[in-house]
């Protein structure tokens, strides 16, 4: 008796306020610099409160005070794992605009970029959300030696390792070089396959992966929404938009490809709707690379008269170049007056640029719609409840990147 | 955007016509390059016309841009619909000596965080608003980037901002403030 007498005594003398922890900005887990301001009661988080702009670099202010061309070679910088996807939504918007005709060829080599583009940010990621885990015996070594092949890729077509610079007004920078379809095919449908269910061996059936994934961070489909969430983490909580499929841009509506989705909502599911992705991504590249018009490089010169002559030509002249003709902007570009808004389905979700042109050489307003920023802004909603160390594997699953955020 | 002429009012588009209906008048400022319907409100009918065109189908607020125009801060909404793929942009024109909208965070959560940004950027008050303070800048940043008139700080460490110094910048900036005519 007087020892439960004691235990309500010792419970009634322990303090038990609310401690209020600053978790970064330069936290090891936060993918750039984030700080969390948690409000904890022992190990559970009550509150929080993200803190952002540690990375803000101004860049709607940049490109209000320079010209077309120039703010062309910083977009890539917004979201620096998937350049190609900021390039595609602001040229996109500039060309609505400017009411540039594309050539088919060129779209295709978009698509084949991007895509190859969105297959590196989710290895990444893949990686950096298994050492967020706990999973400390070196699996992102497995995901980086892959996108260091792709970024070889890239850096063959466009000369730059991430910044690619690659997407122009009216097409792109340069044809494909020789030999290199054949190369990516080839390694995507020998190699990278394997690769795949390389990660998912050691992942998808882990115990432990399984214990801090199942049921943590559940996504109310309904609060995705009126948060703005978009992308693989609005997916894997049931509702089915990708705008690949939902809305087509460029030459999209030309392929076959599936959305992975799933209805479960936890973080397991936005990790099996991403690893799915992948696979659809490498066949999309596949395909792209097949339905290529002109077809391969190195066979295109001697092609093409046989391709655009005859009676009833497969294409047009116009449809086998990589930009369009006179497009070789010069530094003065003018378009305009008028407004566009221009969204790509980036690997994140859904990134826009809200462009408003008046005549003259520089932009009015640009004004980024990144995935990232509204993505985070659900982070709170999603931690409460949750331990400390599910912090970091909730805010990881979504697939937050910080320049994307603060831009 | 001004390629719609002011003097002839335009007949009003499907969503300016059902405001009307509802007793809301909206100004229609033509389509924009995807033919998305655009039309000015009044701001104090702002939140009554953004419920209502929620419970429509509008449950997506994709984006919330500010900008300066010459008659004052324009907050500029694109909503969108799920459920009938049709987007929709409403601008809401506020005087410059007093910036003042009332928020629709509580329609849209996305608009939280936006309205943050607008006030970060472009100094436009969004009264209601739950937490309104800076977000990508600092918290003692002092003036509103985005705003035409902003004036960049001189950097501590390289002088005075190398934009304002070099021939280039004065010709591209005054280049914007003559394209400010054309856009209101």
């Amino acid at each position: 008796m007087s020892i439960v007498k004691d235990i309500g005594h010792t419970e009634k003398a322990f303090k038990t306020d609310e401690m209020i922890i600053n978790m970064g900005p330069q936290h090891p887990s936060t993918h750039g610099v984030l700080r969390l301001i948690l409000t904890l009661n022992g190990e559970i988080v009550k509150n929080c409160e993200p803190v952002i702009g540690y990375l803000h670099r101004g860049m709607e202010w940049l490109g209000q005070n320079r010209t077309y061309v120039q703010y062309q070679a910083l977009v890539d910088r917004v979201d620096y794992l998937a350049g190609m996807s900021d390039s595609h939504a602001y040229i996109m918007a500039v060309e609505k605009i400017a009411g540039t005709q594309v050539p088919l060829r060129a779209e295709y080599i978009r698509v084949i970029c991007t895509e190859l583009n969105r297959i590196i940010s989710h290895l990444l990621w893949l990686g950096i959300f298994m050492l967020d885990l706990g999973a400390m015996f070196g699996f992102p070594f497995y995901t980086f030696r892959d996108r260091e092949t792709i970024l070889s890729f890239l850096e063959e077509v466009s000369g730059q390792r991430m910044m690619f610079n690659y997407i122009r007004i009216g097409g792109v920078f340069k044809d494909l070089p020789k030999g290199w379809t054949k190369k990516v095919k080839k390694w995507l449908t020998t190699e990278f396959i394997n690769y795949i269910d390389e990660y998912e061996a050691i992942a998808t059936k882990n115990p432990i992966f399984l214990v801090r994934t199942q049921g943590i961070g559940y996504l109310d489909p309904k609060l995705a929404l009126n948060r703005g969430i978009t992308g693989p983490s609005l997916r894997a909580s049931g509702i089915n938009i990708d705008l690949r499929k939902y809305k087509p841009y460029s030459v999209y509506d030309k392929f076959n490809f599936n959305i992975p989705t799933s209805t479960v909502g936890d973080t397991n599911a936005r990790y099996q709707c991403r690893i799915q992705e992948l696979r659809e991504t490498a066949k999309l590249v596949v395909e792209a690379i097949d339905k290529l018009p002109g077809g391969d490089t190195e066979d295109l010169e001697k092609n093409r008269a046989e391709l655009t002559s005859g009676e009833n030509p497969t294409y047009k002249a116009e449809d086998l170049m990589f930009i369009a003709k006179g497009k070789n902007v010069p530094m003065g570009f003018k378009c305009g007056p008028g407004e566009a808004y221009a969204a790509v389905e980036s690997p994140r979700g859904q990134l826009g640029v809200h462009l408003i042109a008046d005549g003259t050489s520089v932009p009015y307003r640009i004004k980024w719609r990144s995935p990232s920023y509204n993505n985070t802004s659900i982070l709170p909603d999603l931690i409460k409840g949750h331990p400390v160390s599910d912090v970091v594997a909730i805010f990881s699953s979504l697939d937050v990147i910080l320049p994307d955020v603060d831009r | 955007m001004t390629e719609t002429p002011q003097q002839a009012p335009a007949t009003a588009g499907e969503f300016g016509s059902f405001l009307k209906s509802k007793g809301i008048d909206s100004e229609l400022l033509g389509p924009d390059k995807d033919s998305v319907e655009m039309f000015a409100l009044d701001p104090k009918n702002l939140v009554t016309a953004c419920m209502l065109l929620k419970e429509t189908g509008f449950d997506f607020l994709v984006l919330l841009t500010t900008t300066d125009v010459k008659k004052g801060y324009q907050s500029i909404y694109t909503l969108h619909s799920t459920a009938t793929k049709k987007s929709l942009r409403i601008k809401v024109t506020v005087p410059k000596d007093n910036p003042m909208i009332p928020t629709v965070s509580h329609v849209w959560s996305t608009a939280n965080w936006y309205e943050r940004e607008g006030y970060d950027m472009m100094g436009i008050i969004y009264t209601g608003h739950p937490d309104l303070k800076r977000i990508l800048n600092p918290e003692d940043w002092e003036g509103f980037p985005l705003r035409k008139d902003y004036i960049p700080p001189s950097d501590s460490l390289n002088g005075p901002h190398p934009l304002r110094e070099t021939k280039y910048a004065e010709q591209t900036l005054s280049k914007s403030e003559k394209g400010e005519k054309l856009c209101q």
